[in-house]
């Protein structure tokens, strides 16, 4: 048995590796789990009142849809999405399903919230409680094999090798993993292999990485395993999670595989990961190439799909953008993606910026290096990431701002004039005019109760 | 019958069927109804929205020209939000009877094979409107001014600078009343064209209409509306808002200049479209490239934008290579443009495929020959669906290409 694995996964290595077919196997009947609770609480204001993966990417997708694209696209058909923090704006996203072909009779997208009834504390405590909460959805289901995603992701991954690679070798689960440069390691939960590419070890966020292959937090296991391991990590601990918990607790009983995978793969967990994988959409030599991943988003919702082609009107500037549907461009647009119904006026300028939906920047105002979430309002006239008003790392988020790029909560008012400078942090709502400001320094965070009301609409 | 407190049961009807040779190409393979507007919206999309806006939840669409693309784009009217109890859209085609099996004979002749479906539906006003014009109506505004007036045919009309002898012409009375009615007259009688936009009471309709079944074939212009007058209450509503016909080649163009000029808004009209079309879904934001240059145009998702486009409407999918200048045209989706090619004043079909350093639009046509009808008094040159043409091709001003497959029917020298 080891020798025919190795040998599969030897050739598998040097690309000799013969296609792999079992008529039993039949991908409809696989089970995809994607994680979808997470807070993502580096993305600052874009997650105040969102779960992160339901953060609007690349003008008009979300997150989410990275995952529920490649499960269509993978020949996949149930999926199972676990939420938790936030939840609106992602059910009202994921509909029942049509936009990836996912609702029919033997199709769906079923919505797994926290339940009452099964402990103490009701809340999903960790990667692995959650999925160990719907256990009677899994079984119902009885796939031979689940799929565990995250849907925090930008990634195209074809499951279905991933699935082939874990039947060809036999394991009991499979961790897709792919090397990332030592430095970077750090932040990863790592694992290490043996030659013939079983699991050994783990190490999570390693301090001195002895292994550079990174976990992505996709999984493929046997469900019966699955079942049976979830019954004794599970039934024992407070939180528990598959990285910290679960894996390790497999390690010596049960034979794990790793997969590597060679793609692209992006987390945009940070607001850094997130501006400059949307600025790689802008790169006509990126690997993340969305014309060619046939990746879906819900059209419907908002009414995106009834608003009119983007229009650029006379004596609009672009230079290298991405524009979506009911954006009207009178002024200068560079190197900056504007999600729907942004509206850029005579003469002003927004430059290495990420827009969203119906943010409106007046006449004459200046943006460059910002990211504003949705129905911003930037002042005629007004400077936003003013690079004369210093370069201060942001007081109350020195890891997330200390670039440079400034983030506007939604619906937030920026006056005609005002001048705010860089690594600004402004909450969803803040009216800035109410508060007498024209001025905002460097690394100055402008923090503001109750934005909700005043913001409207879905997050 | 009607009861003047409650919205009467209001069913809509679409004339969608026709083709019409006005349009050359571009309707060689779809009737004039499914023709993209706007990017990726279709004409129809203005009178099913007008529906939906007014709660009018039941419409029949009566189709009869190669009716796949538009029985595609209609689907089950979910965009229209027409799913539901006692709601729907259905595409009505012409059916083989038990004695009969018959084409439709005429746009009215189309309502009449098809009055069980108003019966079905309890109807008490039939809403007949044209599929192939652009606007936005409150059909309700309509509808009560029908009933306060106790007509049983009310005609929206509308008042129009240049006299043009397509139309229907009406005379109104102080009271409303239409006194008179022409059908493309020599001489119009008043500045009032008809919208092709009926509302008829289902009594006298059905009536009217079961006395022509023998006819050869039955209009509403020709026939049917002045039988109406002769017999029942027949009213006119002006209308003052903005109307666009589509059902020529430089109408057509002129609605897509009145689009990039706002007056035609989309967006504050509410028009509602189907997106649940396998070639949309798939389509990114559109991206422009450094060096691009985009001014007066709107640009739908799909298109990647390298070159030059001006005063142009651009549907989803359209690639511009750098080089390129597309200038006053409207392309269709998927359209690809190659490098150094110059298109001007045209209508580029869906997925048409133009090499590199072709010309389209800029150089004169050759004169005409006797007997020879222009599409396009504007010169619009026209290239229609699928069609490829090798780098350097020159089609000149009113220049016509005919869809790959199709041969070039009525055009001659290269028009």
């Amino acid at each position: 048995m080891t020798a025919d694995r190795g040998e599969a996964i030897g050739a598998a290595r040097s690309g000799r590796m013969e296609p792999f077919w079992d008529p039993g196997f039949d991908l409809r009947r696989v089970l995809a789990l994607v994680l979808a609770g997470g807070v993502g609480s580096r993305l600052n204001v874009l997650v105040k009142r969102r779960a992160k993966p339901a953060v609007p990417f690349g003008g008009i997708y979300r997150i989410i849809d990275f995952a529920l694209s490649n499960v269509m696209n993978s020949g996949i058909e149930r999926v199972g999405i676990l939420t938790q923090y936030m939840p609106y704006s992602l059910t009202r996203h994921l509909g029942r399903g049509e936009s990836w072909g996912l609702s029919g009779r033997a199709r769906e997208v079923r919505i797994l919230p926290p339940h009452t009834g099964t402990r103490a504390s009701d809340w999903y405590r960790g990667t692995a409680d959650a999925v160990y909460r719907n256990l009677d959805y899994i079984t119902r289901h009885h796939p031979e094999v689940t799929v565990i995603l995250s849907g925090d992701h930008i990634y195209r991954m074809d499951y279905a090798s991933l699935i082939e690679h874990h039947l060809r070798v036999g394991a009991e689960a499979t961790l897709a993993v792919m090397p990332v440069p030592w430095e970077e390691a750090t932040g990863f939960g790592t694992v290490h292999t043996d030659r013939d590419g079983w699991i050994t070890g783990f190490e999570e966020k390693p301090e001195k990485p002895k292994s550079n292959l990174a976990s992505l937090g996709i999984y493929v296991f046997e469900t019966d395993v699955l079942l049976r391991v979830l019954e004794e990590v599970c039934g024992l601990q407070g939180e528990t999670d598959f990285a910290k918990h679960v894996f390790p607790f497999m390690l010596d009983r049960e034979k794990l595989s790793a997969y590597r995978f060679t793609g692209y793969w992006q987390d945009v967990g940070t607001l850094k990961a997130y501006f400059d994988t949307t600025m790689e959409l802008l790169d006509p030599s990126s690997p993340l190439d969305l014309p060619a991943w046939n990746v879906r988003t819900n059209l419907v919702e908002e009414h995106l799909g009834d608003r009119a082609p983007a229009f650029v009107a006379r004596g609009a500037r672009l230079d290298s953008a991405i524009l979506a549907r009911g954006c009207r461009i009178h002024g200068t647009v560079a190197r900056s993606a504007l999600s729907p119904g942004v509206v850029v006026e005579e003469g002003a300028v927004v430059r290495d910026s990420i827009l969203l939906h119906d943010t409106r920047v007046r006449a004459g105002a200046q943006v460059v290096g910002v990211v504003a979430d949705k129905q911003v309002t930037i002042g005629p006239e007004a400077r936003v990431a003013d690079p004369e008003l210093g370069d201060a790392v942001n007081e109350s988020f020195p890891t997330h701002l200390d670039r440079g790029i400034t983030v506007i909560g939604k619906g937030a008012v920026v006056p005609a004039r005002c001048r705010i400078g860089r690594n600004c942090c402004i909450f969803p709502g803040a009216h800035l005019a109410r508060l007498d400001l024209d001025r905002l320094p460097a690394g100055a965070t402008v923090e503001w109760e109750g934005a909700a009301e005043e913001a409207g609409g879905p997050a | 019958m009607l009861s003047r407190i409650k919205f009467p049961r209001t069913t809509g009807m679409i004339l969608a069927g026709g083709r019409v040779g006005e349009l050359s190409v571009l309707t060689l393979e779809r009737p004039k109804s499914a023709l993209p507007f706007a990017g990726h919206f279709r004409i129809i999309d203005f009178p099913l929205s007008n529906m939906a806006h007014a709660g009018i939840t039941n419409v029949g669409i009566l189709s009869q020209y190669r009716p796949a693309s538009l029985i595609d784009h209609v689907g089950v009217g979910e965009s229209w939000d027409f799913i539901g109890l006692d709601r729907g859209a259905k595409i009505l085609p012409p059916y083989h009877a038990a004695e009969a099996m018959d084409w439709y004979r005429g746009n009215a002749d189309a309502v009449l094979q098809n009055l069980v479906y108003l019966r079905e539906l309890d109807t008490q006003i039939a809403l007949i409107v044209s599929g192939d014009h652009v606007y936005s109506m409150d059909y309700r505004k309509l509808i009560y001014e029908h009933l306060e007036r106790g007509a049983d045919l009310t005609i929206a009309f509308k008042s129009i600078q240049e006299p043009d002898r397509r139309f229907g012409y009406g005379v109104l009375g102080p009271d409303g009343a239409l006194e008179r009615y022409e059908e493309k007259p020599t001489a119009p009688p008043s500045d009032l064209v008809s919208l092709t936009v009926y509302v008829f009471n289902i009594d006298p309709l059905e009536a009217v209409l079961s006395r022509m079944r023998e006819h050869d074939s039955i209009e509403f212009g020709r026939d049917v509306i002045p039988a109406m007058m002769a017999d029942y209450r027949v009213c006119g509503h002006v209308f003052d808002g903005y109307w666009a016909y589509s059902r020529t080649v430089d109408g057509y163009y002129d609605a897509h200049r009145d689009l990039l000029d706002g007056v035609i808004d989309i967006e504050s009209w509410d028009v509602r479209t189907n997106n649940n079309d396998n070639s949309l879904v798939r389509q990114t934001p559109p991206i422009f490239r450094a060096g691009s240059v985009i001014e007066d145009s709107l640009i739908s998702e799909g298109c990647m934008i390298a070159g030059t486009v001006r005063g142009s409407v651009l549907g989803p999918g359209v690639h511009v290579a750098a080089g390129a200048t597309v200038e006053a045209s409207i392309l269709y989706q998927g359209v690809d443009v190659g490098a150094e090619t110059q298109i001007r004043t045209a209508i580029v079909d869906k997925r048409v495929r133009l090499g590199r350093g072709v010309r389209i639009g800029l150089d004169a046509a050759p004169p005409t020959a006797p007997g020879d009808v222009n599409v396009s008094q504007k010169g619009i040159a026209l290239v229609g669906k699928d069609a490829h043409l090798a780098d350097e091709t020159v089609i000149p001003q009113s220049g016509l290409v005919a869809p790959a497959g199709q041969t070039q029917r009525g055009a001659q020298g290269g028009r």
